[in-house]
């Protein structure tokens, strides 16, 4: 190989090196992805604070809280039953479910913010204790509003747990945010 | 063209390269930096909305307070009532805790009523940033809990 090619073919590898570093400057310092402080912050007060206010709201039946119908819900046998607006009555889980869905309306859905709440049974064997389903016979909306089968990508998942004492057990009040 | 002068035109040709480079890399670097400022005063920015939203829920006026233990994020409707009364009479002790911001309370459930805490937006801001915060609205009276949220406008 003569002098000259051999410049030439230093002068190409040269080049090579500086447009290689060049793609790694734009990926790593232009193309990073942003810690997003504020988001991260409003959707772990969102969660938290939605379950803590939600749960001690009171209700228009029989002033129970939301807690209260829950913890009822979540007993083997219910003893608090409410009338609704359209004549009907229903029992604590549907009660609590309509007001739950009142409370998203107002906030969850308002914000964009795609969610699913949940209340898991003292039985692990057991379904979720509200609808999954709509009932539009008492205007009962599912408490999600993110396709179903439900999202597997990243989840805030933020809990609040509903003694049933005297029995045993407690019901477990989920809230979980897809960020995904 | 002679040997000398074939010598000279290469040395030029590198000087021009040399400087061509140097000053993309200048331009580069510069913009690179600019980047960074931005993100910074956005990050700026984004905490002191976060400070002003964990001032509002950490506000020992509005707090409900139950045999001495906080309730935290539950606001008294009556205590709230007390600030409004003598909120003008500190108007320059809530500007230093809430700088140019707007808060709102927003109660949804069982009925919908707002009340506006603290407003000093002013007219002039180039950008402003919402956070909501769900809250408890606590009547100590009827003990009654209601539901709402509490809307923090922080302005720039």
């Amino acid at each position: 190989m003569k002098r000259g090619q051999l410049e030439v073919l230093g002068l190409a590898m040269i080049v090579l090196l500086i447009s290689v570093a060049l793609l790694f400057v734009v990926k790593f310092v232009f193309l990073a992805p942003r810690s997003d402080l504020r988001q991260s912050f409003t959707q772990k007060q969102i969660g938290q604070n939605f379950l803590a206010a939600m749960a001690a709201t009171s209700t228009s039946c029989q002033g129970s809280s939301i807690a209260d119908l829950v913890e009822d819900c979540g007993r083997s046998y219910g003893e608090i039953f409410c009338p609704h607006p359209n004549g009907s009555i229903l029992n604590s889980c549907d009660h609590a479910q309509l007001v739950i869905a009142n409370l998203t309306n107002s906030t969850l859905n308002e914000w964009n913010i795609r969610y699913r709440i949940s209340a898991d049974p003292p039985d692990p064997g057991e379904d979720n204790l509200f609808r999954e389903e709509p009932d539009p016979l008492n205007g009962l909306p599912p408490l999600y509003n993110v396709p179903t089968p439900f999202p597997t990508g990243a989840k805030q998942v933020k809990t609040h747990p509903v003694s049933l004492y005297p029995e045993p057990g407690v019901v477990v009040l989920r809230l979980e945010i897809f960020t995904d | 063209m002679k040997r000398g002068q074939i010598k000279i035109a290469e040395t030029i040709g590198i000087l021009v390269i040399f400087f061509l480079l140097m000053v993309f890399g200048v331009g580069f670097f510069g913009g690179v930096e600019q980047k960074g400022l931005k993100e910074a005063e956005q990050d700026a920015f984004e905490l002191r909305t976060i400070n002003v939203a964990q001032m509002v829920l950490f506000l020992p006026e509005m707090q409900c307070t139950e045999q001495e233990s906080v309730d935290i994020d539950c606001i008294d409707v009556y205590k709230l009532a007390g600030f409004l009364d003598n909120y003008d009479d500190h108007k320059l002790y809530y500007f230093s805790i809430f700088g140019k911001s707007k808060i709102t309370l927003a109660q949804t459930y069982p009925i919908y009523h707002n009340t506006t805490l603290y407003d000093n937006f002013g007219s002039e801001f180039t950008k402003k940033l919402v956070t909501n915060i769900p809250v408890s609205i606590y009547d100590p009276v009827y003990d009654v809990y209601r539901f709402g949220y509490l809307k923090i406008e922080v302005a720039q």
